[in-house]
C-alpha cells in the first residue's frame, strides 16, 4: 500500500505531464471505440439493405447461377414448379418467399437509353419479402395481377419520367433474341440502398418470364425469415427441399455480402493499426515520463535503497505510476469515446459524400453507430497493458542505480 | 377438233400462265444470292463510322478482319487509336493502348451501342447467313430507291438463337443485295433500320459499301458506317484472333 501511495504522490508531483501523457492513451481509446461503433454501423446498415432489398435472409439459386450471377445470365435457373412452392412454405420461421428473375436491360425513354438492372417479382409477395413499400415517395406498388414498374426516384429525375409515364425496357431473352417491354410507372422508391434507387426497376414477374421467353424459371427464389435465424432454415432446405437436386444451392445474405464483410475487415484492421499508432505514441509518453520522473528523483532513489529498499520495490512504484497512468488515460478515453458513442447512436453522422470513397459501403442513409461493449473492455485492457509494459523498462533503470551515485548526483 | 382446239389453247394458256411462276425465285433462293454477296467468310476491311447526333458528328476509322466466327476491329483514327474489339465465338473483348491486359466484355453489355454507334455489340457479333437464321417469305414487290425489289420477311427459325426475332428486307431484284433492312424486336417493335446508300461491284460480287444504321429507340442519332477499302481474299495470320494478338 505504501508502494501505491508514493506511486500516486509521485504521479500527482507533475500534474500537466501526467495529464498530457494519459490524454493521450485517451485519445487512442476514444479514436477506437468511435470507429468501432461507426464501423458497425455501416456495417449493420449495409447488411439490412442487403437483406431489405437484394438477398432476403436466403437465397435459393443454381450453383453455376451463383458464381455468375453479376453478369446477369438468364441460364442455370430454378425450375418454380407446385411441388417447390409447396415445399418453400414449410420452411421454419418463413415469413415470405418470391421467386425472381434479374435480367439486364436498357431502360428507355425515347431520347436517351441507361444500363439497369430490371427485377421481375411477384407484386403481393413482393411487400412481404422485400422493404420497398414503406420507402415508396409517389405512386404505389403493383400487385400480383397487375402491370406496372416501380423505380428509384433518382433514377425516374435522370431519366425525365413521372409516375403515369411508360418506359420502354430494352434487353435480350433466354435466346439472345433483342425484345422490348413498355410498362406504365406506377410507383417511385426511394431506399437506403443506391444500387435500387439508380440502377434498379422492378416489373411483375409473369410479364418478366413472358418478355424473356423463361417459361416459368427464376433466377433466384428470395426468402424472408420472421428472424434472422438463417442456419436452422438454410438447413431445412438442405436437408428437405434440394436433397435430390445436386445443382441447386442455398445461400445466406452473409454470402451475398462477401464483399462488405471483406471492406469491414479491412475497416476494422484499419482501426487497429491507427488506435495502435496512438498507444504506442503514448507509450513513448510514459518511457518518458517514468525516465524524467526516474531522474528528477535520481536522489530520492538513492536514498530509498540507502535505507533498505530494494530495487523490486522501486520497480513496482515505477511500474504502478505508469500503470496509473493507464488508468487515468482509460477513465478519460471511456468518458470521451461513451460521450462519443453515444452521440454517434442518438444522433448519427451523415456520411453520404463520403461514403463511396472512404469506406466503399453502399449505404446512403444517416449512420448511426452502435454501443459495443466489447470494444471498450478490449481497448482499455490493452492500454492498460502496454503502459504497464512500457513502464518496466525506465523501472528497471532508475532500480540499478547505485545508492552511492545516485546520492553523488551522477547518471 | 374443238376438242383439241380447246385442249390446246387450254395447254398454251396454262404454260403462259405457269411459266412466269416457275421461273419465280423463291424468298430462299432470293435471301441465298443476297447471302452470296453480303456473307464473307473472310475479308479486311477499311472503313469509317460516323456518328451524327443532333449535337455532333464523330467519324472514327476502322480496319476489320474477320475470319468464320471472329472478328477484329481495330481503331485507327486520332482519338481511338489502338483500341481493338475481339470477337471469338459468342465472347468479345476489348483492348486499350494503355491497358496491358484486354477485358472481356460482360454478356450484360453486349446490347449497348458499340463506341457510341447505333450498332449493338450484338450487332457486331452477328455473322451468320440470313438463311441459317430465318424462315423467309415474300411479301410483296415494291420499287424502293428507284429500283425493284422484292419485300421479303424473315421469321426466326425454331431452335435458332438470334438477335432479331424477325427482320424485313427490300432486296435489289437485279443486284440480291438489301436497299433497306428492318429489326425488329420480339414483341413486334422495330429497333433498327438500315439502308444501303452505296452499292458497288467486285468482280460477281455486289457488295454493300455504305449504309446508314438508325436506332428506332434513340432519337437524333444516326451512324454511317463506309467501306472505303475491302479484300475478300486476304492473307489473315490466325494469331490475330487470339488474346495475345490483342495485346
Amino acid at each position: 500500500m505504501f508502494l501505491v501511495r508514493l506511486a500516486i504522490r509521485n504521479l500527482t508531483r507533475n500534474k500537466k505531464r501526467t495529464l498530457l501523457v494519459a490524454l493521450i492513451v485517451a485519445f487512442g481509446i476514444a479514436f477506437f471505440v468511435m470507429f468501432d461503433s461507426l464501423v458497425l454501423g455501416l456495417e449493420r446498415n449495409y447488411y439490412n439493405n442487403v437483406i431489405d432489398f437484394e438477398s432476403g435472409h436466403l437465397q435459393l439459386v443454381d450453383d453455376n447461377y451463383w458464381t455468375t450471377q453479376a453478369e446477369l445470365p438468364l441460364s442455370d435457373l430454378i425450375a418454380i414448379d407446385d411441388e417447390l412452392q409447396q415445399s418453400l412454405a414449410q420452411v421454419p420461421e418463413l415469413k415470405s418467399y418470391a421467386p425472381q428473375i434479374r435480367f439486364s436491360a436498357n431502360i428507355n425513354n425515347g431520347l436517351d437509353e441507361l444500363p439497369i438492372t430490371a427485377v421481375g417479382v411477384d407484386g403481393d409477395r413482393k411487400k412481404d419479402v422485400f422493404k420497398l413499400e414503406e420507402h415508396l415517395v409517389a405512386g404505389e406498388l403493383f400487385s400480383a395481377d397487375q402491370s406496372g414498374a416501380v423505380l428509384g426516384e433518382n433514377l425516374a429525375q435522370l431519366m425525365d419520367f413521372e409516375i403515369g409515364d411508360y418506359l420502354l425496357l430494352v434487353f435480350t431473352t433466354q435466346e439472345g433474341a433483342f425484345n422490348t417491354l413498355e410498362v406504365e410507372i406506377v410507383g417511385l422508391v426511394n431506399t437506403p440502398n443506391p444500387q435500387i434507387n439508380e440502377h434498379q426497376v422492378y416489373i411483375p414477374y409473369h410479364k418478366a418470364s413472358t418478355a424473356l421467353n423463361l417459361k416459368n424459371k427464376a433466377t433466384e427464389v428470395i426468402l424472408r425469415l420472421e428472424n434472422n435465424n438463417v442456419i436452422k432454415a438454410k438447413e431445412f432446405i438442405k436437408d428437405n427441399i434440394i436433397a435430390g437436386a445436386d445443382d441447386y444451392g442455398v445461400y445466406t445474405w452473409r454470402d451475398s455480402a462477401q464483399d462488405i464483410v471483406a471492406i469491414t475487415e479491412v475497416h476494422s484492421i484499419e482501426n487497429r493499426i491507427i488506435s495502435s499508432l496512438f498507444l504506442l505514441i503514448a507509450a513513448v509518453g510514459i518511457i518518458n515520463v517514468i525516465i524524467l520522473a526516474a531522474l528528477e528523483r535520481i536522489k530520492e532513489i538513492g536514498m530509498m535503497k540507502a535505507m533498505g529498499m530494494k530495487e523490486e520495490g522501486i520497480i513496482k512504484v515505477f511500474m504502478i505510476e505508469g500503470l496509473g497512468i493507464g488508468l487515468i488515460g482509460s477513465l478519460l478515453g471511456s468518458l470521451m469515446g461513451g460521450v462519443g458513442v453515444y452521440w454517434l447512436s442518438n444522433f448519427g453522422i451523415d456520411l453520404t459524400g463520403a461514403i463511396d470513397s472512404d469506406f466503399g459501403l453502399p449505404v446512403i442513409e444517416r449512420t448511426y453507430g452502435v454501443f459495443n461493449p466489447s470494444a471498450f473492455t478490449l481497448i482499455i485492457t490493452f492500454s492498460i497493458v502496454i503502459s504497464l509494459l512500457a513502464s518496466i523498462f525506465p523501472a528497471y533503470w532508475a532500480a540499478c542505480k547505485s545508492p552511492i551515485d545516485a546520492l553523488g548526483g551522477t547518471n | 377438233m374443238n376438242k383439241t382446239r380447246l385442249l390446246a389453247v387450254i395447254i398454251l394458256a396454262s404454260i403462259l400462265l405457269l411459266a412466269p411462276k416457275a421461273s419465280a425465285l423463291t424468298a430462299e433462293e432470293i435471301i441465298e444470292r443476297v447471302d452470296n454477296n453480303h456473307y464473307v467468310e473472310q475479308a479486311r476491311m477499311e472503313s469509317e463510322l460516323v456518328i451524327k447526333t443532333d449535337r455532333k458528328e464523330m467519324t472514327k476509322e476502322l480496319i476489320i478482319y474477320l475470319a468464320g466466327n471472329s472478328a477484329l476491329v481495330e481503331f485507327t483514327n486520332a482519338t481511338d487509336k489502338g483500341t481493338k474489339y475481339l470477337m471469338i465465338e459468342d465472347d468479345l473483348w476489348i483492348s486499350f493502348p494503355d491497358v496491358d491486359d484486354p477485358v472481356r466484355i460482360s454478356n450484360r453489355m453486349l446490347e449497348q451501342g458499340m463506341a457510341g454507334s447505333d450498332f449493338s455489340y450484338q450487332d457486331l457479333m452477328e455473322q451468320e447467313q440470313l438463311l441459317e437464321l430465318y424462315d423467309f417469305e415474300i411479301i410483296d414487290h415494291q420499287e424502293y430507291q428507284g429500283r425493284a425489289s422484292y419485300l421479303i420477311e424473315g421469321v426466326t427459325k425454331d431452335g435458332v438463337n438470334n438477335s432479331y426475332y424477325r427482320r424485313k428486307l427490300w432486296v435489289d431484284q437485279e443486284r440480291f443485295v438489301y436497299l433497306k433492312e428492318e429489326l425488329y424486336s420480339r414483341e413486334g417493335r422495330l429497333l433498327r433500320t438500315i439502308e444501303a446508300e452505296e452499292v458497288e461491284q467486285f468482280g460477281k460480287r455486289w457488295y454493300v459499301t455504305e449504309s446508314l444504321i438508325d436506332y428506332k429507340l434513340r432519337s437524333g442519332s444516326k451512324t454511317l458506317f463506309r467501306v472505303t477499302g475491302i479484300d475478300f481474299e486476304p492473307d489473315i495470320s490466325e494469331e490475330i484472333f487470339s488474346l495475345q494478338g490483342l495485346k
